[in-house]
């Protein structure tokens, strides 16, 4: 088994949003990157299928500020291989929709058979990069997903989460592509030496063969929410606020004491 | 214009993010019809034919369509798309899998998420994480769209639409397969569907902690319990009790936040809610930022008050 994990590098926002002048976009000026966490997951379950069943793990990303890090990062936690695509110059950074193509082509040429990325990013709170990979891959796919089990080296079995603490266990024949919500394990520990050891490593840059998926929607604004006043604030004794915050909500028809 | 709708049912009847999805349809304008795609779901199609505003509803039989999986219900979408302009799902997990995997293959931009439709062609929706709303304007012949379901009122019933049955021959079981489900055994609401959510942090200090404070409350008032990640991480809380988390974006009529200080992921989860009591000892915790009600004090005494109260 070839596992294909694509990684996106994602502003590191906190809770503060500066929205950029004209109004389109936040301003990325000051901005951090940071590795989306559901693509860390996406990774780890990677590293744990080659752990337990035996595979190759080639981490990518589209090159940018900060990828050779992030990769070697990969490399320090078990990756096999590493890749950063180059595509040509686009103004900011390229979404998880328009970067279909590239990954897809990636995926293609370095023989992989299982697709592992997050299952949604910042900027795709949606989740749009594993179904729209398998749709132009034309393999089966799976969002949401908890865990993988490899079957018979042709078949994996999946659990997939839904809403409600429903989930339900998915058989894929290979290849396909999974978006990851948690892996199998917590995220690995690297130790030092293994990422100073991992730093020395160039990581290859090769070019993509496909083109960026041009986006055909039209950002009109970019603007953030009105901000609530904050809340009326109770004081005093607990029976005191206790008895206040009934009162507050049964006047507004809220509660319904079962 | 027409608009194609797709249904979430579980076959025997729709589940309630179809009919917050039909307002939204209906904000676009023209007509919309409803896909009802499954095995045996000729009752969810008799549903959707008696919400109001609903002009016709496809109905799709087959044995590949019993589990609603991506790709033979994309497969079937693709097949049906060429007489409509607009084709809208609700964000849910089923929407999630299927709708970028729709638009992949006609080659259009999904616009995800849409909480606010201002005009045909231009939408509202949140982007990063929820902090910040984006208005997009989509240019295409076809448009691909989502819609959170939270943010639209469930439109009414009070329709008489004829059901009408389409070839599903399209929607080829090949690809993924249903090996079986599991559902945890849900003795309060649904999460994501309850009228009232009862919610913890960390402040709670340990699993047993949690569950000792918060069931008795929440059965009190037939309430959903949710958590924050820091309880999920913490071990105190099961991952499914993640709000703010792919697809635990809640609005109850009232949500009570205990001990939780409000990260940036768990507010996004939870601010439309209708009104949040926030319990928290710290009294510059971000979640009065967006509570109505604030109770700054220690879950371990306010709770069994409150509880008591009641």
């Amino acid at each position: 088994m070839h596992i294909m994990v694509v990684l996106r590098l994602v502003a590191d926002l906190g809770g503060d949003i500066e929205i950029a002048h004209g109004g389109k976009d936040i301003d990325r000026e000051w901005v951090d990157l940071k590795l989306n966490e559901f693509d860390d997951h996406a990774l780890e379950e990677a590293i744990f299928l080659k752990e337990i069943v035996g595979a190759k793990v080639t981490a990518i990303m589209i090159d940018g500020d900060g990828v050779e890090r992030s990769l070697q990062t990969a490399l320090a936690r078990g990756a096999d291989e590493a890749r950063r695509i180059a595509v040509d110059d686009t103004d900011g950074p390229i979404s998880s929709r328009a970067m279909t193509p590239v990954v897809a082509a990636a995926a293609a040429e370095l023989g992989a058979d299982l697709v592992l990325t997050g299952v949604q990013s910042p900027e795709d709170i949606f989740g749009q990069l594993a179904p729209s990979l398998g749709a132009v891959l034309g393999w089966p796919q799976a969002s949401a997903v908890s865990s993988v089990k490899p079957d018979d080296g042709s078949t994996i079995t999946v659990q997939q989460e839904y809403s409600g603490g429903v989930s339900a266990a998915i058989r894929l024949p290979l290849p396909a592509v999974l978006g990851v919500q948690t892996a199998s394990r917590p995220i690995r520990y690297v130790t030092g030496s293994k990422l100073r050891q991992a730093m020395a490593e160039e990581i290859p840059r090769i070019e993509a063969t496909a083109a960026v998926a041009m986006p055909d929607v039209e950002i009109v604004e970019l603007r953030v929410p009105d901000e609530a006043g904050g809340a009326v604030m109770l004081d005093g004794d607990a029976d005191a606020i206790a008895d206040e915050i009934l009162r507050l909500l049964a006047d507004r028809a809220l509660l319904q004491v079962c | 214009m027409t608009t194609l709708l797709i249904a979430e049912h579980d076959n025997g009847s729709l589940k309630e993010p179809t009919a917050r999805a039909l307002t939204a349809a209906l904000a676009i304008g023209g007509d919309v019809q409803v896909l009802v795609a499954g095995k045996d779901c000729g009752a969810a199609a008799a549903e959707a034919a008696r919400l109001a505003g609903v002009t016709k509803v496809l109905h799709a039989e087959s044995d590949a369509l019993a589990h609603q999986l991506a790709e033979p219900l994309a497969a079937l979408i693709v097949a049906l798309a060429a007489p409509y302009d607009a084709i809208v799902a609700a964000a849910t997990s089923t929407g999630k899998n299927t709708m970028p995997r729709v638009a992949a293959l006609l080659d259009v931009m999904q616009v995800s998420d849409v909480t606010g439709v201002v005009a045909a062609d231009t939408f509202e929706r949140p982007i990063y994480a929820g902090n910040a709303i984006e208005t997009v304007q989509s240019p295409e012949a076809k448009r691909v769209l989502t819609v959170r379901s939270s943010a639209f009122k469930a439109a009414e019933a009070g329709g008489a639409a004829a059901v009408e049955p389409v070839d599903a021959a399209a929607a080829v079981a090949a690809g993924s397969a249903f090996v079986g489900a599991e559902i945890a055994r849900l003795e309060r609401p649904e999460l994501t569907s309850a009228r009232i959510v009862v919610s913890g942090g960390r402040a709670f200090q340990s699993a047993e902690n949690f569950r000792k404070y918060l069931e008795p409350l929440a059965d009190k008032l037939g309430a959903a319990i949710g958590a924050s990640r820091a309880a999920v991480d913490a071990g105190y809380a099961p991952n499914d009790y993640q709000v703010g988390q792919t697809g635990k974006v809640v609005a109850p009529d009232l949500y009570i936040a205990c001990g939780i200080s409000g990260a940036i992921q768990h507010l996004a989860g939870m601010k439309d809610a209708k009104v949040i009591v926030a319990i928290n000892k710290d009294p510059d915790a971000p979640i009065f930022q967006v509570a109505d009600y604030g109770l700054v004090g220690d879950v371990f005494t306010l709770l069994p008050e409150f509880e008591k109260a009641l």
